[in-house]
């Protein structure tokens, strides 16, 4: 309280009157909505002053951790078709059951992830590489010199053209041919070394015997069509076309047992592609 | 003690975030300011809804509080504002007599003092009480001319100085003075047989 000034103008008995008599106040009410206003004016919100960091940096840990969860599935999905290709690359095809047809075997090499054939498994398909190679051709061969065609051709000219994603064993069948030249059949024979069962041989050869009729006996039209498909149907990235001439090289070369295995193996691969008329002897 | 403190350093704590410093201050000028708001506007749902506008007024504008002079002196001031406002919207008749009395003498006031309207009929609930002393009292102060009463309050409930409730009314020292010294008159009139 100031000190009041010697001329205020007061009047002590009815100063004191008067504060006797001054009663009135508010409401409990009043007061207690005008103190509650006045504490919410100064408390600071519980959501800003008592977030710990976690709190407040847990939305954002949370994104990022479900962005590198994500980022890292989708790099590993994009390298796992590319391994299983991979593998199906290195692995040698698998042997031709006797008694199947062509078109399964066909099937296989499009799908190279899929099981092997029943009784075939795991490193035993691995080990009978080199033999799942070499019994494909062998009937083959065997029907060439039936026919009793040579297929001896001039060296030179381009030699083979592996593509991209050609494998090793196929490099290596491709690297190891040689230059002499020789009977189909007997190179065949000489080269592999074993005689097959007959059983086991007649099969495929009468299945392929069998493709090759019907794709000379299709009409035109289908022939064309079916080129196509084998076209673009490519082989490690490789067209059809593109295997035959390859193949024509490798006679050229006069790796011939080289050029009836992977003329075998383009018969597995397009079993409905129109052999050229020099292929089919 | 907190409840020790002056009102200035009560506010200055209130605005640096203690809100236990409001609460001694707001419980230590609840009445007196209630009192002069009453005593004004002459209704108690209106003193009520005027006192805690009032009161909200003081919170928010705690940022801006600056100990420059007493803190009744701030309070008085920011309810005389509210205050005409009140009469703005309810009583426009009073707010003419506010406003004429801006440039106003004191001493020629007298003309409009006397036309102004018995108390008695603007505050139903004072003649209710009529035979109360305390409500004698309070019929003494309607009965007296706003400006007048005004400054009484102030110095009463307030504890204002001449120089403050000039401050706090926008009047000179010598017209706060003027009017003090009036109304003290016409009460002492009124309240004899009290006294």
């Amino acid at each position: 309280m100031s000190e009041r000034p010697k001329d205020f103008p007061g009047d002590a008995q009815l100063s004191a009157l008067y504060r006797e008599h001054a009663r009135d106040e508010p409401s409990v009410e009043i007061d207690e909505r005008i103190l509650a206003a006045a504490r919410a004016a100064v408390t600071v919100p519980v959501s800003a002053a008592r977030r710990s960091w976690w709190q407040r940096w847990r939305t954002t840990l949370a994104l990022t951790t479900t962005l590198t969860l994500t980022l890292t599935l989708a790099l590993l999905q994009q390298r796992l078709p590319g391994d299983s290709r991979r593998e199906a690359e290195v692995a040698p095809p698998r042997p031709v059951a006797p008694g199947s047809a062509l078109p399964s075997a066909a099937r296989d090499v499009a799908a190279p992830a899929a099981s092997a054939p029943a009784g075939v498994t795991g490193d035993a398909v691995a080990g009978a590489g080199a033999a799942a190679v070499g019994v494909a051709p062998r009937p083959q061969a065997r029907e060439e010199s039936s026919v009793g065609q040579r297929l001896a051709q001039p060296a030179g000219g381009s030699g083979p053209r592996p593509a991209d994603g050609d494998t090793p064993h196929r490099e290596g069948r491709l690297a190891g041919g040689r230059q002499e030249v020789v009977p189909e059949s007997s190179a065949a024979a000489g080269k592999e070394g074993n005689a097959l069962p007959a059983a086991a041989a007649a099969a495929p050869a009468a299945a392929s015997a069998e493709q090759q009729t019907a794709a000379v006996g299709q009409p035109p039209a289908a022939r064309q069509q079916a080129r196509a498909v084998a076209k673009s149907r490519a082989d490690d990235g490789r067209s059809a076309d593109d295997w035959l001439e390859e193949i024509r090289a490798l006679r050229r070369e006069g790796r011939n047992a080289d050029a009836a295995k992977q003329l075998a193996d383009f018969r597995r691969v397009h079993p409905d592609y129109p052999l050229p008329e020099e292929f089919r002897q | 003690m907190q409840t020790d403190w002056s009102d200035e350093r009560l506010m200055l704590a209130y605005r640096a975030g203690d809100a236990n410093a409001f609460t001694i201050l707001y419980r230590r000028h609840r009445g007196p300011l209630y009192r002069y708001l009453a005593r004004q506007c002459g209704s108690a749902a209106e003193a009520d809804e005027l006192h805690q506008d009032v009161w909200l007024k003081v919170v928010h504008a705690r940022r801006q509080y600056e100990p420059l002079a007493r803190f009744l002196t701030w309070l008085f001031r920011i309810a005389r504002h509210r205050l005409i406002d009140h009469y703005r919207q309810h009583a426009r008749h009073l707010l003419a007599h506010y406003e004429a009395a801006a440039d106003e003498d004191a001493e020629g006031s007298e003309d409009w003092i006397e036309r102004l309207p018995a108390a008695s009929e603007e505050m139903p609930h004072v003649l209710h009480e009529r035979h109360d002393t305390a409500r004698r009292i309070s019929l003494a102060l309607a009965e007296l001319p706003p400006l007048q009463r005004e400054v009484f309050l102030l110095a009463e409930e307030g504890q204002l100085t001449l120089e403050e409730i000039a401050a706090a009314t926008g009047c000179g020292r010598e017209t706060t003075k003027s009017r003090m010294r009036y109304a003290l008159v016409r009460l002492r009139k009124s309240l004899q047989d009290l006294l």
